[in-house]
């Protein structure tokens, strides 16, 4: 059994740039969307 | 052949934060934070599994040597090399700072492992695990994130805010938020932004705090820091918040005061942040760029590097929640001013040599947003929204639960089927992969969320034009 794991800094910054939220929901909306 | 003992258990770090997930279909994955290091870790299948026992236990590590025997093959020894597959996963999580060793090392290693380590450590250029984390749980359609908007009163009076002039609510009591934020919980949620309005400004805003730590949730914190006080201080400190986010407009005082209409808040922001970061509490500065406070916005940049924040800027301005258009006049439209800002390295994160948003074009398979693809927004009288930017109601707790809401509201399949290709004048638009596009901001300013704003339009082109110099 190999157990891996991936880690990574998040970055506070990271969303869409709306500053109303804080939870990267809707960060989405550069991937694939729904 | 190594040989390996265990001298005691292992430590789970103060910080750390987990949930695990077992989908109907697929592997099983665990979802963990650290946020004083502001690492965000993705396990899957046995390595969930083994990471959920350790988590569970407080770090335990017979539940986890249990489960690799179980499900483990061996060549040898069972035992020894259950072992050895554990020390070298525990390695792996210390060097992610999810677990620690309480005094000497928890499990001596009487020859090095040779495992190999596959953690990353640096903030990724080209992926996002926080945006991945997110788009698995939308895949598999787990409620994972909720913004509550606390209270809508607040103790300043910006010039765009968003929110309706009329503040006075009926506001969820502390035992409805309890309760709310246990359903939540009980749903396999896991990120929480707690906002307002101004959310110190209530006064049992503590006694929230202590309920987030209950259900052991990842906070976030919007808030304009004037009213901290110490015992505040000390309360976002002891939950370890993913990060607290202030609005600060400019990087002085008149500029900034003038936005809030508040004198000597600047002061008192800063002076907040201070402290805050002092804690070791990770701030971000939220600047919603205005037409006074933009040309300046390398003094906020400045600011918070003294500070030791983070910052972000946002051109979005909005509509009022109400459809009311009064915070437009603060938009900016000074094309050489808007070049600027987007010729700034915070508008090339996350993809190579291109903007994040480059990922994706107005394709058939390219939906409106994610609004409502993993997370929900109450309103501070319990009005439930797919997203803090979009507010049309699809429900109200606590008449409505979350779990009835998420699961039979026909906004989710209705919105999710509506692709940009039926947009105009996206659809046409060679600036689209620029567009920061926001079908909520769409809505408050023309009651119609597949009705683009203009402004959308002038944003993506400055940015075009700058990326394709």
């Amino acid at each position: 059994m190999k157990l891996t794991i991936k880690t990574d800094r998040y970055a506070l910054n990271a969303s869409c740039g709306c500053t109303k939220g804080g939870t990267n929901a809707c960060g989405i909306t550069y991937r694939t969307g729904q | 052949m190594k040989k390996m003992e265990f001298t005691g258990g292992v430590k789970l770090q103060p910080g750390v934060f987990s949930r695990s997930y077992s989908p109907r279909e697929g592997k099983s994955v665990s979802v963990a934070y650290h946020t004083p290091s502001q690492s965000i870790t993705f396990l899957e299948d046995d390595s969930a599994e083994v990471w959920k026992r350790l988590y569970e236990s407080g770090g335990e590590t017979a539940p986890a040597l249990d489960y690799i025997l179980k499900n483990g093959t061996f060549e040898g020894d069972p035992q020894s090399e259950a072992k050895e597959v554990l020390l070298s996963f525990v390695e792996q999580l210390r060097a992610s700072h999810l677990l620690n060793s309480p005094g000497t090392p928890s499990i001596a290693l009487v020859e090095t492992s040779q495992a190999e380590c596959s953690v990353k450590t640096a903030v990724s250029q080209t992926e996002n695990m926080e945006l991945e984390v997110s788009q698995f749980m939308a895949d598999h359609r787990m409620l994972y994130s909720l913004v509550v908007e606390l209270t809508y009163r607040c103790n300043e009076r910006c010039v765009h805010c968003y929110l309706p002039e009329e503040t006075r609510l009926k506001e969820l009591s502390l035992g409805q938020i309890d309760s709310l934020l246990g359903e939540f919980a009980s749903l396999g949620g896991f990120m929480i932004l707690l906002t307002g309005g101004e959310p110190f400004i209530r006064e049992d805003f503590i006694e929230i705090l202590s309920l987030v730590k209950k259900y052991g949730l990842v906070t976030s914190i919007n808030s304009n820091l004037t009213l901290l006080n110490d015992r505040i201080l000390e309360a976002i400190a002891s939950i370890h918040p993913r990060s607290v986010g202030v609005s600060i407009y400019a990087g002085r005082a008149d500029l900034h005061d003038a936005i809030t209409t508040n004198k000597g808040s600047f002061e008192k922001s800063v002076n907040a942040i201070r402290r805050l970061r002092k804690a070791g509490v990770p701030v971000i500065i939220k600047s919603p760029l205005m037409k006074s406070t933009a040309p300046h916005w390398r003094e906020i940049e400045a600011l918070a590097n003294d500070l030791g924040c983070d910052y972000q800027f946002d051109l979005s301005i909005t509509a009022k929640n109400d459809g009311k258009l009064s915070p437009l006049a603060q938009r900016v439209t000074d094309n050489a001013v808007l070049e600027d800002i987007f010729a700034s390295r915070y508008y090339r994160l996350y993809v190579n040599d291109e903007p994040m948003s480059a990922m994706v074009g107005p394709s058939p398979e390219t939906g409106l947003c994610g609004a409502g693809a993993s997370g929900l927004c109450i309103s501070p009288d319990g009005v439930i929204r797919p997203c803090i930017g979009l507010t049309t109601p699809i429900g109200r707790w606590p008449e409505n639960s979350l779990d009835e809401v998420w699961r039979t509201s026909p906004f989710f399949s209705e919105f999710g089927a509506i692709r940009m290709n039926e947009i105009t004048p996206c659809n046409n638009c060679s600036d689209f992969k620029y567009c920061s596009r926001c079908p909520g901001a769409w809505h408050a300013e023309h009651g119609d969320y597949r009705k683009p704003s203009s402004y959308s339009c002038t944003l993506a082109h400055a940015w075009a034009t700058v990326q394709q110099r």
